[in-house]
């Protein structure tokens, strides 16, 4: 995997305890968290956890094509 | 408590951008409620659905809040869009409302008068930040009326009575913010009718470049 988009609000799990699990896994890629619980808690709770960018919804594909480039230029893809 | 057959469904994609969209507006819901709390929401995922709009607040209310009491506050909006938003505010087995009244304001309010001005106003923030937070991604203006105490401490039953919606079958979002740890939030209703729900529909087919 090169990159992951995830949410933080979901059905069936949190996407803080999949950051969690990554993280005790060892995360090799970057993920780029897309939510819209916007709280500055959750923001940082995130970045803790691993995530390398926090996109607030809603987004637009710019931002992503934003931030995928800068990732690249960093050598993170 | 399934919607009238003559309301046509939503498709599954349909649902899907409705629920994104319920969700921004939840989430800046949760960030003006975690911002009056002082202290992280978590919350949970919309549920958008259509339904029989009393049989669904009833459901919500015998949820709510332990031995049947209630609290909730009620406000309309309208504009490009009308409806109504309804928030009931959620209690776990060891929180009541004194815990949730005195977390916001620390050295009070001691009256019930005083408690009901801050729970207004609580709901007015949640209301108006989730509204005007899903209207704002459809490019459409919304007001609203003022927010009213539509329970206080009160009986599921006498609720029940009082929480008579102008119309049958709505749109309705669901979604429950609460505080993990203290036991207390809200659940956050919002019921669009059926002229609403057409406006609604065409927006949607518009993001979705389906119109």
């Amino acid at each position: 995997m090169d990159l992951l988009f995830l949410d933080l609000t979901m059905p069936d799990v949190s996407g803080f305890e999949v950051l969690a699990s990554l993280q005790a896994d060892g995360i090799r890629f970057p993920i780029i968290v897309i939510s819209a619980d916007v709280q500055r808690a959750s923001q940082d709770r995130a970045r803790a956890l691993g995530a390398r960018a926090f996109l607030p919804k809603p987004i637009s594909v710019d931002k992503i094509k934003v931030l995928i480039e800068h990732l690249r230029r960093e050598g993170k893809l | 408590m399934s919607a009238r057959a003559d309301v046509q469904p939503f498709s599954a994609d349909q649902l899907d951008a409705l629920r994104e969209l319920a969700n921004v507006g939840v989430g800046r819901a949760a960030d003006a409620f975690a911002d009056l709390l002082n202290i992280p929401v978590v919350l949970t995922v919309p549920d958008v659905r259509l339904v029989e709009a009393g049989a669904f607040v009833r459901q919500i209310i015998r949820e709510a809040g332990p031995e049947n009491e209630v609290t909730a506050v009620r406000q309309s909006f309208t504009d490009d869009i009308e409806g109504e938003a309804i928030v009931v505010y959620y209690l776990g087995d060891h929180a009541s409302l004194e815990t949730l009244v005195e977390w916001v304001a620390e050295n009070g309010p001691g009256s019930v008068e005083a408690k009901q001005e801050l729970l207004l106003e609580m709901g007015n923030i949640i209301v108006g930040a989730s509204i005007g937070g899903f209207a704002e991604q459809l490019g459409l203006e919304v007001s609203y009326t003022p927010p009213s105490i539509m329970a206080y401490r009160s009986r599921s039953g006498s609720v029940l009575e009082r929480s008579a919606l102008p119309w049958t079958y709505a749109l309705v979002t669901k979604v429950l913010l609460y505080v993990q740890d203290k036991e207390f939030g809200c659940y956050l209703l919002a019921f669009f009718p059926e002229q609403t729900i057409n406006k609604l529909r065409s927006g949607i087919d518009a993001l979705l470049g389906t119109a």
